[in-house]
């Protein structure tokens, strides 16, 4: 392993060696033994990786203020959720129907002899064909009230 | 349902228990803040990005899926909402923060930490947002490579290469000050 490689992977996987895969690893733990310079690499590493953990630690002090503030933003009430329009069959499911089961079954059970009725039920014999003959022959010939123009021959 | 994971908070979620919210909301507002702040420079950026996060979990909660953990999904939401802001506010200094508790008794030591720190600071402040977001995730948040790939929505090679990148521009800032034997 170069120094470049060795570099990129203190940079990329931490200077934590033992969290590097196990290849790699060992490779450079053969370099920093024959290398000063990769020694003295590793150690800038772990002082850059303990000068930004000293930083952000230092920081998170600060932000209880602006915590509270969002916490009490939030408590002031929440707007209504998004659902998938495909939620409506598992909404219907979870409606609680107990209370009116009884009066269900019945409607269900009224509308389903209604519908039996009327497909074989008695048939009392209506007049409707009558009617229909009836009224036809009642209807008077309008075209026969107008004269035919007298050049096209068309009537209005 | 304080011993409850994530995940399982986000189900009573998704079913509108807002008991369940303010639960989940406690555990990452504090996390939220600090990372939102890294990332956008601004205090009162970072508070409002986290206030339309923990909104946007709440609304989109029904619609979430546990295909990946909670907390990679939540950061993804938040970082993105860090990212589109293009204000590039200058950073905050670490000395509004206040003075943290300090065990060393030498001043001169005390001061020379303050610097660091302070260097540190505007150090990653300069860098580009994703170089910034990678390191905040990494060293802020503990992720592991994978997961921050999976925040950044790009691979984990492609992560590898923003912290090279973000550290290296971080050494040539700091110069001398990595030089020391340790802090």
């Amino acid at each position: 392993m170069k120094m470049a490689e060795f570099q990129d992977l203190l940079d990329a996987r931490g200077a934590d060696l033992s969290a590097w895969p196990d290849a790699v690893r060992i490779q450079g733990e053969h370099l920093l033994a024959a290398s000063p310079q990769a020694r003295a690499s590793l150690a800038q590493a772990r002082r850059l990786e303990d000068l930004i953990a000293r930083a952000i630690k230092a920081e998170g002090m600060a932000v209880d203020a602006p915590a509270v503030r969002v916490r009490q933003a939030l408590a002031r009430g929440l707007p209504p959720q998004r659902r998938h329009l495909l939620a409506w069959p598992a909404a219907l499911l979870g409606v609680d129907l107990a209370p009116a089961r009884l009066r269900i079954a019945m409607l269900a059970a009224a509308a389903c002899l209604g519908v039996v009725l009327g497909l074989f039920g008695p048939d009392l014999g209506s007049s409707d064909a009558g009617i229909v003959i009836a009224s036809a022959s009642a209807e008077p010939n309008l075209a026969a009230m107008f004269e035919p123009e007298p050049l096209t021959g068309v009537r209005p | 349902m304080d011993e409850a994971s994530d995940e399982e908070l986000m189900g009573r979620v998704a079913q509108g228990h807002a008991v369940a919210f303010r639960l989940l909301a406690d555990r990452y507002t504090v996390r939220a803040l600090r990372l939102a702040r890294r990332i956008t420079g601004s205090d009162a950026d970072a508070e409002e990005v986290v206030q339309e996060a923990l909104l946007r979990v709440w609304v989109n909660a029904p619609r979430w899926r546990p295909v990946a953990a909670f907390r990679t999904w939540f950061y993804r939401v938040l970082l993105n909402l860090c990212l589109s802001r293009r204000r590039r506010v200058p950073f905050l200094p670490l000395e509004a923060a206040g003075d943290p508790a300090d065990s060393a008794s030498d001043p001169a030591a005390a001061l020379e930490r303050a610097e660091a720190d302070s260097l540190l600071a505007a150090a990653v402040a300069e860098l580009p947002d994703r170089q910034r977001a990678a390191i905040a995730l990494t060293y802020q948040e503990g992720l592991g490579n994978a997961e921050t790939a999976a925040v950044l929505e790009t691979s984990v090679s492609a992560v590898e290469t923003l912290l090279v990148r973000a550290k290296r521009t971080l050494r040539h800032r700091l110069g001398g000050l990595l030089e020391g034997d340790g802090a």
